[in-house]
């Protein structure tokens, strides 16, 4: 909302006048709610009508929503009643009066908003869209203020220096982004779908115009770092054909793996330096990545291909690495697998039992590749420490990824290319016991067995794997087939024979193939179609319930109970007759109240 | 309801068995026929109308949602088709019972066809192509069946084949038949071992106990077999009923395991090696189903872990060890490591979900059942197998052992629990983890020696015997003295639709909400609403 620079005055006037007083109250309310009005000079006028409206019982509201001119701090204090205060807004706004939309539509051509850093945004944003009127022109898009570290605090700065005073800075400090509570993980599940939870139900609104192509670091998901994890195997797989003696007779040179290895550590590089600035940008964006519950296993990712390049390193490059490097490179994954780890064990919104997914497998596989890259370099006791903590947790996660839990909110009903991370971890697993011990023996078979099943079992069904919409997340489930091809051709070197010899270039054959069709894939939407990064829907869901009438079954499944009701009614559902005829009254007799 | 006629008019009113039960289908108009419904009609036009086929329409099938709207219709109306049929019972005798023909491979067509070559025409063979039935949704199965084994039919259910007199034997005959060639095959490995095992060489067994019972279990896997797959070429239908039931689907390994187990068994004086190519095609069949079952489990959908696990899913696991066993006793490497591999992977998961007994599971038994005793299979099997692969009874195999005993302790001590069931055939399947941890029990004495580790497998040993003569002599009493070792299998013959309509809001609200408990997504709810809806739009 973002309409010149006309006084405050003149605006509530014409708030007051056409519209009679209880429309005119919410109206008022509407736009304190998705703008929260910030005065800048103040004027006698505007307290006045707030005061007069009191009496009709909205006084809270709007003693809440609007910062007062006395109270510099109020605005903060207010931060977490405003939450209930735009719920009831959004409710009427969007119930309600049409007149008052048009009303706010028509009215405020002139007036300046800042818009402010709130997150409450279904209202924001349908605010947003509904202001694009031809009429009104924006200087500056501000709607992805909310995202941006500083607020856009740095860039008023700048224009302050150039000498255009815009406005005063008292409302910058009210509500910081940063200062945002954390979205609960039920929100994710509720507004987002899909087998990646990207994207956005149809009762959902969001918080980020969605009629407009973001600016591309909002755009840019964590995800993106699959594309290091898939080239960077690669780059190990050619290694290992090269160096083989499974592999001897087919004359590999080690240029490929070199050519591949400084394309990874390019990749990297870029990759990561875009995130980089995606982190000090818009450090929001990067906070509700996190917070998602699917999208937190892919921070994983830089890590894990940093390793990758590590393993995959040329041997004309570096015969041997320092072993200060290995501590380097494991110390961000023991914090991240404290975090992670204990949140599952912990119970709460994230526990295993709701958010176990096959994009977990990549918060295990770290473990064994940091077990693998350090038993090469010789290490013996860190990687072993880490090949524990994976094993439990792999033990853990593969139970529980099999038994398709039903109240595993994020697993995909069909099967889906992110299936194939099934095969990463017990192929990386069976690589990693080989070096620990020395040799390819029975644990290690076991584990490449394991994983050999598995491929198997989803290359079968491959045709259940199309269909899907392509998404940069693809780039990460090839490593597991690179994976796979890799650890056959250790196991072809400790068996020799031609079966497995066979097995091992057609797994490489496939990892190449299937990498080079991503490449095409991604290139053809990169520079063709121009839709690689499209609007990254999954940060920017609202934290609120968007309709009124979907409440009973909200409140069925997290309300204040949230985990009683939703585990009673399923314990009912699920045991049997009788039982089950009560559960069901239960849920039509909450429909019909 | 069965009446086929050899009145004049040869009218037939029957049951519809492929495209629900109660569905009236007309073959042959005649007048009095026709006249006699079109008395009822003005009680409920349009119902009727949807199920009697016309004399017009050739194809006189009754379509599902025909069946429904008569299903759901006016009570009366359907009182009145009663009455027609009471009628025609008492006034015509049956030829030839057509009840079981929707479980016939060719329909019947075959035995028609000879019939007709014998000079005898009979009828018309029009309505012979309405048996393309679609696979049950195992939803099916846990709605209308209970008991541990999913083997009772509710009361309120009921089934597309007469329950009032029995049916022909192959479709009274179930896979788990094939458990009774597991129990005396385990048996004839079991006395080959207490032959050969050093720690038993005190007891001076013959191995001529094992020459026969091996035999024996020749005979018995040939004899099942061949009855089986009399039944896969004549009652295809009734294997493929048998395929989706959620429990029987694991005895589907119990043939091949029963395979394994006579080539494991084998006595020394017959075959001192046998050749490697039988391992390889004998594993064969053990995987595409193993790659089919675990697939399903990992897939989703009705069939997931969660949902169908059951004891006798260890049926399935267990495979993998026996395979295992025998390829390392053949001298096979990798082979074997490579089942043992997989079966170790999916074990952990199952015994985990076993466990756990979560509310999901609609087939675990609430109760303690002679089933429980699979769970010794697999780690006993397993035992013996890595002791094979790695040579020596080592520590893993130790580990895999005392599991195996533990659980069998814990069981033994509540066996007080397992009585008071009724006797099934699937019972014998049940006896091998016994004879299995009697023969792990004698490789470990054999590792280590003493006086306690040899009491133990005595002790196991003639437990396993007592418990396989025990059921050898209820069985034989079932068989040729009561005659019901082979009951209706009323586990084949439920209805593909929920029976009663006023049970249909609870259906629905059931599927829909569980599944939007399971997953939330569009595709989910369409999925569940496809089951109910052909209902909906018939009323």
């Amino acid at each position: 909302m973002d309409h010149g620079e006309n006084p405050v005055s003149i605006e509530l006037q014409e708030y007051a006048e056409p519209v009679p007083q209880l429309l005119k109250l919410i109206s008022s309310n509407e736009v304190a709610g998705f703008d929260s009005i910030m005065q800048e000079g103040e004027t006698p006028v505007f307290p006045n009508p707030t005061n007069s409206s009191q009496p009709n019982g909205h006084q809270r509201k709007i003693s809440i929503s609007i910062s007062m001119p006395s109270s510099p701090t109020g605005a903060t204090s207010a931060g977490t009643k405003n939450v209930l205060f735009v719920q009831d807004n959004a409710k009427g706004f969007k119930n309600g009066v049409p007149e008052s939309c048009v009303g706010s539509k028509a009215k405020p051509k002139g007036v300046k908003f800042l818009s402010q850093p709130m997150p409450k945004g279904s209202v924001f944003g349908e605010g947003a869209n509904m202001n694009q009127n031809p009429n009104v022109k924006k200087f500056k898009d501000k709607r992805f203020d909310s995202f941006k570290t500083w607020s856009g605090k740095l860039e008023r700065q700048l224009t302050n220096l150039r000498g255009r005073q815009q406005e005063s800075e008292s409302e910058d400090d009210s509500v910081r982004p940063s200062e945002n509570e954390a979205l609960p993980v039920d929100r994710y599940f509720d507004a987002l779908e899909g087998p990646e939870l990207e994207t956005l139900r149809a009762s959902e609104e969001i918080v980020l115009p969605d009629d407009k192509t973001w600016p591309f670091l909002l755009r840019y998901p964590i995800s993106s770092f699959g594309i290091c994890l898939g080239v960077s195997s690669q780059a190990i797989m050619w290694k290992t054909l090269a160096t083989a003696t499974s592999t001897n007779f087919l004359h590999i040179s080690l240029t490929v793996n070199l050519i591949l290895w400084w394309i990874s550590v390019a990749l990297v590089g870029i990759v990561a330096s875009i995130y980089l600035t995606k982190v000090v940008l818009y450090f929001e964006a990067v906070r509700r990545e996190y917070y998602h519950p699917i999208r937190v296993n892919f921070f994983f990712a830089p890590w894990i291909s940093l390793l990758f390049l590590a393993i995959g390193v040329p041997p004309s490059v570096a015969s041997s690495l320092p072993v200060a490097l290995w501590y380097v490179l494991m110390t961000p994954f023991l914090c991240l697998e404290l975090k992670i780890y204990g949140q599952w064990m912990s119970g709460g919104q994230r526990r295993l039992s709701k958010v176990a997914n096959p994009s977990n497998h990549l918060s295990v596989v770290g473990n064994f590749v940091g077990a693998l890259l350090g038993a090469s370099m010789g290490l013996k006791e860190g990687p072993i420490f880490f090949f524990a903590v994976g094993l439990a947790h792999y033990t853990v996660l593969f139970v529980t990824l099999y038994q398709r839990l039903p109240t595993n909110e994020t697993l995909p009903k069909e099967l889906h290319p992110v299936f194939f991370l099934f095969v990463a971890a017990p192929s990386v697993a069976s690589m990693a016991w080989a070096n620990i011990q020395g040799s390819f023996d029975y644990g290690s078979r076991i584990a490449y067995f394991i994983a050999l099943f598995l491929y198997f079992s989803l290359a079968v069904r491959i045709n259940f794997f199309r269909g899907f919409k392509f998404s940069l997340a693809w780039w990460a489930y090839t490593f597991p087939m690179t994976g796979a091809a890799i650890a056959t051709m250790r196991y072809s070197s400790a068996v020799t024979n031609v079966v497995t010899q066979t097995l091992s270039v057609i797994l490489s054959v496939v990892a190449t193939l299937t990498v080079t069709a991503l490449l095409v894939t991604t290139i053809l939407h990169a520079f063709v179609q121009r839709d690689l990064f499209p609007n990254d829907i999954a940060i920017a869901i609202s934290d609120r319930k968007p309709k009124s009438h979907r409440r009973w079954f909200n409140l069925i499944r997290h309300g204040s109970s949230e985990h009683n009701a939703d585990i009673d009614t399923f314990l009912k559902f699920a045991n049997g007759d009788t039982k089950d005829i009560e559960a069901g009254l239960k849920i039509s007799s909450a429909e019909a109240k | 309801m069965d009446h086929n006629g050899e009145l004049p008019a040869s009218v037939e009113v029957k049951e519809c068995h492929a495209s629900g039960f109660d569905s009236i289908c007309v073959e042959n108009e005649t007048n009095n026929f026709s006249n006699q419904i079109k008395v009822w009609q003005p009680s409920n036009g349009d119902e009727m109308k949807l199920c009697i086929s016309m004399p017009s329409s050739p194809t006189n099938h009754c379509h599902v949602d025909e069946a429904k709207g008569l299903e759901n219709g006016v009570p009366d109306s359907s009182a009145n088709i009663k009455n027609i049929n009471q009628q025609l019972h008492l006034n015509h005798q049956k030829l030839k019972d057509k009840r079981f023909d929707s479980f016939k491979t060719w329909s019947g067509r075959l035995e028609r066809q000879l019939s007709n070559l014998r000079g005898k025409p009979q009828e018309i063979e029009s309505d012979s192509e309405n048996i393309e039935p679609l696979p049950l949704p195992v939803d099916r199965y846990f709605d209308a069946l209970e008991g541990p084994e999913l083997e009772t039919l509710r009361a309120s259910e009921e089934i597309v084949l007469p329950d009032n007199k029995t049916w022909p034997f192959l479709l009274r005959y179930p896979i788990s038949a094939f458990g009774i060639c597991l129990g005396v095959s385990s048996q004839a490995i079991m006395w080959k071992t207490l032959a050969t095992s050093p720690s038993t060489k005190f007891l001076h067994i013959n191995l001529i106990i094992n020459h026969i019972l091996w035999w024996i279990s020749v005979a018995l896997v040939a004899i099942v077999a061949s009855i089986y797959l009399l039944k896969v070429i004549l009652y295809f239908e009734a294997v493929r009923r048998e395929y989706y039931h959620p429990i029987r689907v694991n005895f589907f390994f119990a043939p091949w395991i029963a395979l394994l187990f006579l080539a494991l068994g084998v006595p020394p004086s017959l075959v001192s090696k046998l050749p490697v190519p039988l391992w390889y095609v004998l594993m064969t069949p053990i995987f595409c189903l193993e790659i089919k079952i675990y697939g399903q489990w990992m897939s989703g959908g009705q069939r997931r872990l969660s949902k169908v696990a059951n004891p006798s899913n260890h049926l399935s696991i267990v495979g993998n060890f026996v395979g295992a066993l025998l390829g390392a006793s053949m001298g096979l490497k990798e082979g074997p490591i490579f089942f043992f591999a997989v079966g170790l992977a999916h074990y952990v998961v199952l015994f985990v979900t076993l466990y756990q007994r979560l509310p999901t599971n609609d087939t675990l038994p609430k109760d303690l059942h002679p089933v429980f005793f699979l769970f010794v299979a697999a780690p006993s099997v397993a035992s013996m197998a890595w002791a094979t692969i790695q040579g020596s009874f080592d520590n893993g195999a130790r580990i895999a052992y005392f599991i195996a005993l533990f659980l069998y302790f814990s069981l033994a001590v509540r066996v007080n629990f397992f009585r008071g069931f009724k006797f099934s055939l699937a019972w014998w399947a049940y006896t091998f983890p016994m004879t299995g941890a009697a023969t792990a029990a004698m490789r470990y004495s054999s590792e280590v020696t003493n006086i306690e580790t040899q009491t133990l497998c005595v002790t196991l040993s003639i437990v396993a015997t007592l418990t396989v003569t025990a059921l050898l002599v209820t069985t034989i009493l079932h068989a040729f003295v009561l005659r019901d070792l082979f009951p209706n299998d009323i586990a084949i013959a439920i209805s593909d639709r929920k029976p009663k309509p006023h049970k249909k809001w609870f259906n629905l609200t059931d599927i829909e909400t569980f599944l939007k408990f399971a997953s939330s997504d569009n595709k989910d709810i369409e999925a569940a609403l496809k089951i109910p809806t052909p209902e909906a739009t018939s009323v």
